[in-house]
């Protein structure tokens, strides 16, 4: 009742934010910041996102957008459930349209919430 | 006694001849006036008598008319026309079958004669029935008169008999002959109709015995596909699909049979070597017994249809695409804009829950058009999207299909969203012992039929700060949808336990389709 979950409940967690909007991007990040989480990113695209995981360290999970500029986010989704990195995608698209992302993570369709996104990639 | 043996013997022969004259030309004339008139003549010669005529029966059997005939006066043949009287020697012999003989009609008492007859002079005359052929009725009779009273003797009679059957026999094969002439000429009409049909239509025409193998292909198809006729027989038009179809056609050709049309899509190649979507359908022509005899299929180009469809589709996905997107910008403003303020936390989680229904509620009716809104797909999206987790046994959801009206699944999402909303906050889905069922069933609503669904949550402690009792969620459940979609609702809260009760009416197209 008199709970506040909302300080530093993802203290120690890094969160990488994959969004090419800069508006949700930012937002996105803010809120994970709040929570006490390190935010990796927000990236914009594919490639930068890709040398980030080879260079930087290895996030304890994602939010990725699908559709980065027009180009798709899969590879970037592809190489986190290779390292088994616990991830969420974020779209305005129909999860129905959406083939490949559907077997690989949970799809929130935008706007999402933020304590959505926190139960899906910190179930356990 | 040798006279009267030798006018026998003469009158036997002449009535032989008549015979196998009668004969010959039946077997050479094509036509049936000419036979009939030829038998008059003969027949009045072999007797001796001046007049003969045929009588064919008409409407069905209730007119005679004067068919044919000899030695009358203008306007008899081919004209009179009586009507069937059982007083009549022609009526008695119709009626009996049997030759009917008036030896002088001047003295006769038994019959009623026609007047035409008196015209030409008849005195006495002979009616022998000419039998129909095949199980058919008479087609007339064989009527001999003479203008002097004359009794026909036994001989006369007997000839007579075999006379009327040969020209029986004459008539039946003539009237065969036409029937099956004129039917031959229908069938030539008929199947000429087809073939200008079939060759006509813009759909690639074929037929086929069971199992793809093709007997005959149309001249669109070999146009089309640049093949020949022999290159399509058989299962020489698979060479025509994408090679990744063939094995779909195969499969498709499998499993046809009487009970199931071959329906598919496939991608056939033209003569460029582009390939065109068609949608090939055939169905069995069966024989009188009902086996499947043939196949008769078509390809139809729906290469143009696909496209447009695709299209569509793409268009369809984009613009959801950009709406969330844009929503997902105004709430991204919003958390900028809040950023810091007082209170900004539980305002922006609400303001942002509720852009996210309408978000979600914009997903569903850009499908609409595909596939009718069920209660039971409201209720998961809500579910889903506080990220409720449907395995457990702690949420049941249960009901029959019924479909909702678009222009209540905005409202209805919206209140949908702020029961989750609560139990996610407050409630069933987020205490440990918590349990949500969500429920509806159809019940009388006035004069039509209504909906009530219940969401009640139980094992759960109420904070004494639940906004369900009042706010924008209370004010969507007591007064939103009564004033909205004539909806009846209730809210109770008990110790441990809530409960939300909505009636709706149904309307016409939301009848429930279990």
């Amino acid at each position: 009742m008199s709970e506040e979950p909302r300080p530093l409940r993802l203290a120690d967690k890094c969160v990488l934010i994959v969004e090419d909007e800069f508006l949700i991007a930012f937002d996105i990040a803010d809120q994970f910041e709040a929570a006490g989480a390190r935010v990796l990113g927000p990236f914009a695209d594919v490639s930068t996102t890709l040398q980030a995981i080879e260079h930087g360290d290895v996030p304890d999970a994602a939010v990725l957008d699908v559709n980065l500029g027009g180009e798709r986010s899969l590879r970037v989704a592809q190489r986190l459930a290779q390292d088994g990195i616990p991830f969420v995608f974020v779209t305005g698209y129909d999860s129905n349209c959406l083939h490949e992302e559907r077997t690989l993570a949970p799809i929130l369709q935008k706007p999402f919430a933020f304590d959505a996104a926190v139960a899906a990639l910190f179930a356990n | 006694m040798t006279r009267p043996s030798a006018q026998r013997s003469s009158a036997l022969l002449q009535q032989r001849s008549a015979l196998a004259s009668f004969g010959e030309l039946s077997l050479k004339s094509e036509d049936l006036d000419e036979i009939l008139t030829e038998a008059c003549r003969l027949v009045s010669e072999a007797l001796d008598t001046d007049l003969a005529k045929v009588i064919e029966l008409r409407d069905g059997g209730n007119s005679l008319f004067v068919r044919a005939g000899v030695g009358w006066k203008p306007g008899v043949v081919g004209e009179i026309c009586l009507e069937r009287d059982p007083g009549s020697s022609e009526g008695r012999a119709l009626e009996t079958g049997e030759p009917v003989i008036s030896p002088d009609i001047a003295t006769e008492d038994r019959f009623e004669f026609a007047e035409f007859l008196k015209e030409n002079g008849v005195r006495a005359l002979v009616n022998v029935i000419i039998i129909g052929g095949h199980d058919k009725p008479p087609f007339g009779i064989l009527q001999v008169d003479s203008r002097q009273p004359r009794d026909f003797n036994e001989d006369d009679i007997s000839f007579l008999r075999t006379y009327a059957n040969l020209l029986a026999a004459a008539v039946d094969r003539m009237q065969t002959d036409s029937e099956r002439r004129s039917e031959q000429s229908r069938l030539a009409a008929s199947e000429a109709r087809l073939r200008t049909l079939v060759e006509g239509i813009p759909q690639l025409v074929w037929r086929s015995a069971a199992g793809g193998n093709w007997s005959w292909s149309s001249p669109q198809w070999r146009e089309f596909t640049g093949r020949s006729e022999d290159q399509s027989l058989g299962r020489g038009w698979l060479d025509a699909l994408h090679p990744d179809d063939r094995e779909g056609a195969i499969q498709a050709w499998n499993s046809a049979d009487g009970d199931n049309p071959l329906q598919g899509e496939f991608r056939i190649r033209n003569a460029a070597g582009d390939y065109h979507w068609h949608q090939l359908r055939a169905a069995p022509a069966r024989d009188s017994d009902g086996t499947v005899i043939e196949w008769l299929g078509t390809a139809t180009d729906i290469d143009e249809l696909r496209r447009l469809q695709t299209e569509q589709r793409m268009l369809v996905a984009e613009l959801q695409h950009r709406t969330r997107n844009l929503i997902g910008v105004v709430d991204g403003i919003i958390g900028q804009t809040l950023r810091g303020a007082s209170l900004s936390g539980e305002v922006r989680e609400k303001l942002q829950g509720r852009l996210q229904a309408l978000s979600r509620v914009q997903g569903l009716l850009s499908q609409s058009h595909q596939e009718s809104i069920t209660l039971e797909r409201l209720i998961s999206l809500e579910l889903e999207a506080m990220a409720a987790d449907r395995n457990t046994d702690r949420i049941e959801v249960a009901g029959p299909h019924v479909s909702i009206d678009a222009s209540s699944v905005q409202t209805l999402a919206l209140v949908l969203h702020e029961l989750a909303t609560n139990a996610r906050k407050y409630g069933a889905l987020k205490q440990e012992n918590g349990t949500l069922s969500v429920a509806w069933e159809c019940v009388d609503y006035g004069q039509s039929s209504g909906l009530q669904l219940t969401w009640r949550e139980e094992g759960i402690s109420i904070a004494p700060d639940a906004p369900l009792g009042a706010g924008f969620g209370f004010s969507l459940i007591k007064r939103a949808i009564p004033h909205q979609l004539n909806a009846k609702t209730q809210l109770e809260f008990g110790d441990d336990w809530l409960a939300c009760t909505i009636v709706l009416r149904l309307k016409g197209e939301q009848r429930l389709h279990v």
